[in-house]
């Protein structure tokens, strides 16, 4: 079985300036793994226990300012890719699921897809469903728990509908799914010796106005700070 | 000079910091009360590769180094210094002396299962009239045949009552005196003649079991003799050279902890109606817990540098011990006073941070002692 893991950047809370002068947010420290993509990777990393698995993690990430793939694989990934290019910083979630389309496309093998339910920041939740939409994949979102059976998944989402996928699939996970688990030293030390696999949109077919704010849906007019 | 901790460092210490925010901190209290680390947390650590941070891969660990076994030293001290004394007795004293001297069939037999923390190792030097004089130990190995013979009485033993592999530094040429008289034994503790009296009911790290152990003619084969026949003396001084500096990072660790408590609480607590922390009594401590703090990283992280380059350090190791321990105590001394009457309370972890702080200018040698190695070495070498 190959399951492929998408996991984003985000900025550390903790280490986050705000300055209420331009309304900004400005990042300062690395950029820490998404919280709901953690659980990802141990739903993914359960199965692989359980069942057998290929692991790759793909993420949009600069590896400048991130360490998420390095994390990726002490938990066990065995494989990771980055895709990253010039105009990537104001992405929407619709460039990124057709980036990440076209990434499982040529990757050309996935079994099943997990994402986390959304993002620590923007928190839309369009991305896994969009991609399973471009993949043309049955997908379930907010699941908090999966048993697979052959090659049907028995999931559990919130609110406690269930619901049967057959593979290859999509599905989104909420914090319940999985308790993820701390990576050992060992893998820790090991995990920056491994390679990534590195993608461009020129890897990938695309064109430079398929992404970045030319490509975009969403235009981000002003930003404010709510008082509270 | 680059003074940048690597990528892989940086997130073995996120990792470590993690998990003593989870497992260490909530059990930190019960470790102190019932006098015992439980066997759950003891495997997680394991599983975590805790045990076997600084020894290579092929012998079972994670090849972090010293360095790394420094940070995972440091974070774990900021939950609990039991946890502390347990994987410095284990790693960097006990496990350490087979690593420094051990033969390559030694190492793989008894480093690999002690890396992995399957096993847990112990250094037994210590004994009733041979304290800060280590050089006058009285236990004895006699050769007999292929087994050596070993009579004695070791106290103070840290892990001595759940330890697998023992290191025992005993007398085998009583003429010779420390420097050639004395052999270091890899001795397990299955074997007939070897007994746990007790464990000692002790003022601070209560989670860490403090043994005297009793060797009555203890057969131990000539094959598990650690290092040179009448060199152990030796050993146990490199190996000590390691602990020295690994209870500094120690140091660091509850030090930098009761800092953060102590800004925390100085920006909250409000008297006269405002914060304490607007005094400048208050903020003069805080700052001075700051500035020691600087300069116990400082050194140990340089140190331990220089011992991952494999310089020599013992001068260094000595000076880490006695400034560390000293300053984490006047640190924590000050972090009560900042807190006040909470600070006292047992429901509060300073109380008990006090306590466990106080060992670490008493053992791996006093500070008195310290005091002495560091003097010798500048009158023999010269000053800086
Ligand atoms: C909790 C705990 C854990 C321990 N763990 C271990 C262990 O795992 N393995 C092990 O082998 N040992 C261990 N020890 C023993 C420890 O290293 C010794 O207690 C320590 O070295 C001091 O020896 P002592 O207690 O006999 O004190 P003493 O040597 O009797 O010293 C008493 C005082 O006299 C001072 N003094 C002695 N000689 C001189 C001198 N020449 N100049 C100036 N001052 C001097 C000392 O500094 C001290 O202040 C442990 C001890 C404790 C308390």
């Amino acid at each position: 079985m190959n399951i492929i893991v998408l996991i984003k950047p985000v900025p550390d809370l903790d280490k986050i300036k705000v300055s209420r002068g331009q309304g900004r947010v400005f990042e300062t420290g690395k950029q820490i793994m998404n919280s709901y993509d953690r659980v990802a990777l141990q739903v993914a990393m359960d199965f692989k226990q359980k069942h057998g698995a290929h692991v790759t993690a793909i993420s949009i990430c600069d590896m400048e300012r991130t360490d998420i793939l390095r994390e990726a694989y002490a938990v066990g990934c065995d494989q990771c890719v980055c895709i990253w290019d010039g105009n990537f910083e104001f992405n929407d979630a619709f460039v990124n699921a057709r980036i990440l389309s076209e990434a499982i496309k040529k990757i050309d093998s996935a079994d099943l897809i997990i994402c986390g339910a959304r993002s620590d920041t923007g928190f839309s939740g369009q991305t896994g469903p969009r991609l399973a939409e471009d993949l043309g994949m049955p997908h379930a979102t907010r699941v908090i728990s999966a048993e697979l059976n052959g090659a049907i998944l028995s999931l559990e989402c919130l609110k406690g509908l269930k619901r049967t996928l057959s593979m290859p699939a999509l599905i989104t996970v909420d914090p319940e799914a999985a308790q993820p688990k701390l990576p050992n030293a060992l893998n820790i030390m090991k995990a920056f010796k491994k390679e990534v696999t590195r993608w461009s949109l020129a890897d990938l077919g695309m064109e430079p106005s398929d992404a970045g704010k030319d490509g975009s849906k969403v235009t981000v007019r002003s930003q404010f700070l709510v008082e509270q | 000079m680059d003074f940048s901790l690597s990528e892989e460092l940086t997130m073995l210490r996120d990792m470590a910091r993690k998990f003593t925010d989870q497992e260490i901190k909530p059990q930190a209290d019960a470790i102190d009360r019932d006098g015992d680390i439980p066997e759950s947390l003891i495997k997680q650590m394991a599983e975590l590769g805790f045990f076997g941070i600084c020894f290579p891969e092929e012998y079972g660990g994670v090849g972090a180094g010293e360095l790394g076994y420094c940070i995972v030293s440091e974070e774990v001290s900021r939950g609990s210094a039991s946890i502390t004394v347990l994987l410095g007795a284990h790693a960097s004293i006990g496990a350490m002396s087979i690593y420094l001297d051990g033969t390559e069939e030694q190492r793989k037999k008894y480093l690999t299962p002690l890396s992995t923390g399957e096993n847990i190792a112990a250094f037994a030097l210590t004994e009733p009239n041979a304290g800060s004089d280590a050089a006058a130990i009285e236990t004895t190995a006699v050769k007999d045949g292929n087994e050596f013979v070993i009579n004695g009485r070791k106290i103070y033993i840290s892990n001595g009552s759940i330890a697998d592999t023992i290191i025992v530094f005993a007398v085998t040429d009583k003429a010779l005196g420390a420097h050639g008289g004395v052999t270091a034994f890899i001795v397990e503790a299955n074997l007939p003649g070897y007994k746990v009296v007790r464990d000692e009911d002790k003022m601070g790290i209560r989670g860490s079991h403090t043994s005297e152990l009793l060797f009555e003619e203890m057969r131990v084969p000539a094959e598990n003799v650690l290092g040179r026949y009448g060199a152990g003396f030796l050993t146990a001084m490199k190996a000590l050279d390691r602990g020295r500096l690994g209870l500094g990072a120690g140091c660091l660790g509850a030090a930098k902890e009761v800092l953060d408590m102590s800004a925390q609480h100085a920006k909250e607590r409000k008297q006269f109606g405002k914060s304490i922390a607007d005094n400048q009594a208050i903020q003069w401590m805080l700052s001075d817990m700051c500035s020691d703090i600087y300069a116990m990283e400082s050194i140990v992280y340089r140190t331990a540098w220089m011992c991952d380059q494999g310089m020599k350090f013992s001068r260094q190791s000595a000076i880490v011990k006695t400034f560390c321990s000293e300053k984490a105590d006047e640190i924590i001394h000050k972090a009560i006073q900042i807190h006040g009457g909470i600070g006292y309370m047992k429901d509060f972890p300073l109380e008990r941070m006090y306590r466990d702080s106080r060992i670490n200018l008493i053992f791996e040698g006093t500070n008195e002692i310290q005091r002495m190695i560091i003097a010798r070495d500048i009158l023999k070498k010269g000053g800086y």
